[in-house]
């Protein structure tokens, strides 16, 4: 049974990342399909913590904000009902986008990133700093166990077995 | 595209890191001057070896086809290949060589190892927002039905693979209302029509 612990989102793709049995699984949604993959416990290299603006969101958020506000001052210095009529609607584009923008100015955004042999993969936290903290802390606990489990003896491979226990009832060194 | 993966990169600029760079604590990034936190994990070396002709007699069997000195294991049920430990790609349902584990793959015929495949929850979804964007020219109904029929699809699917189906429901549910509400609204304007003097 695998457990959701988050997910990452960009203009284009959704990424959903679940800790599973023996690694963690990604599902990135692109339109209408979803591609799986995994980065295993035993290939984790690197797992990293920061904090980022996101260029292309406070790129997005600020050019709505812009093209929609500085117009609407406009028409609101203007005075007459019309334009006042006019500086309320465009201001109801304009001020999410410039609210979007200016929260993400101060809270930034936490990601997490988890480097494997093969395939990485990224969550991304815009407001739950904490939960970020945490979330990075058992990510981190997690890999080193299972790391841990992985140094102990493994046990030969079945082929190899079966052929050397052939060899010996053959007689063979 | 995206662009091949080497390792370990740094997490603002995305440039591969050498392994001789990674330390555990406060990092920065050679290229960007960037910092972040980073755990390092020495992760074990998997390695397999396969028992050799030389070591195995000749009496052990054939070799493999595509590592002469290592002794097959198994053969491909593809191909017929022999193959040896390290070429042996099981995967529960038959044991192919790598060449043919590749194309059974990207032929999309091997069932076991499925990496990509339709969302149907979230075209139900669509289809449920068009019917309802395209209501005022009488398209709920067409386009409710493709949204029963997707939800019951992802419903499905989320079943199969284990994950919840509360949204396949939702969607179902307003799919179905989307619908009767659309018949509803077709008939209205029918008895409207007949009753008009």
């Amino acid at each position: 049974m695998r457990q959701r612990i988050g997910k990452s989102t960009s203009l284009v793709t959704r990424e959903l990342i679940y800790q599973a049995d023996d690694g963690f699984d990604v599902e990135m949604r692109e339109h209408y399909e979803v591609v799986q993959r995994r980065v295993l416990y035993d290939d984790v290299q690197l797992v990293t913590y920061h904090r980022e603006f996101g260029s292309v969101y406070l790129g997005v958020t600020g050019s709505v904000a812009a093209v929609f506000c500085i117009p609407a001052i406009g028409f609101a210095m203007l005075g007459s009902d019309a334009a006042i009529g006019g500086a309320i609607a465009l201001a109801l584009f304009g001020v999410p986008a410039l609210l979007a923008f200016l929260i993400r100015l101060l809270w930034r955004v936490d990601v997490i990133t988890i480097f494997g042999r093969r395939s990485k993969a990224s969550l991304r936290f815009s407001f739950r700093k904490r939960k970020a903290r945490a979330t990075y802390g058992k990510i981190c606990a997690i890999v080193r166990q299972a790391q841990g489990r992985g140094r102990m003896p493994a046990p030969p491979i079945d082929g190899a077995d079966a052929i050397a226990s052939a060899a010996d009832d053959a007689g063979v060194s | 595209m995206p662009e091949p993966y080497h390792g370990p990169q740094c997490p603002h600029c995305d440039v591969t890191l050498s392994n001789s760079l990674l330390r555990t604590g406060t990092m920065t990034c050679p290229s960007c001057d960037s910092a972040f936190e980073a755990t390092v994990f020495h992760p074990p070396e998997h390695r397999v070896t396969a028992p050799t002709l030389v070591n195995a007699g000749p009496e052990a069997g054939s070799a493999c086809a595509n590592h002469a000195r290592n002794v097959a294991v198994a053969s491909c049920q593809r191909c017929g290949l022999f193959i040896c430990s390290l070429c042996e790609m099981n995967i529960g349902t038959g044991t192919y060589c790598p060449s043919c584990f590749d194309r059974v793959r990207s032929e999309g015929s091997l069932q076991a190892a499925p990496t990509r495949y339709r969302d149907y929850s979230t075209m139900g979804i669509t289809a449920v927002l068009a019917g309802f964007l395209l209501s005022f020219m009488f398209l709920s109904v067409p386009f409710g039905a493709v949204g029963i029929y997707y939800a019951i699809k992802g419903r499905r699917q989320r079943r199969e693979r284990g994950g919840s189906t509360v949204g396949p429901i939702v969607v179902l549910i307003v799919a179905i209302l989307e619908v009767l509400g659309g018949l509803a609204l077709i008939g209205f304007l029918i008895w409207s029509l007949v009753n008009t003097p």
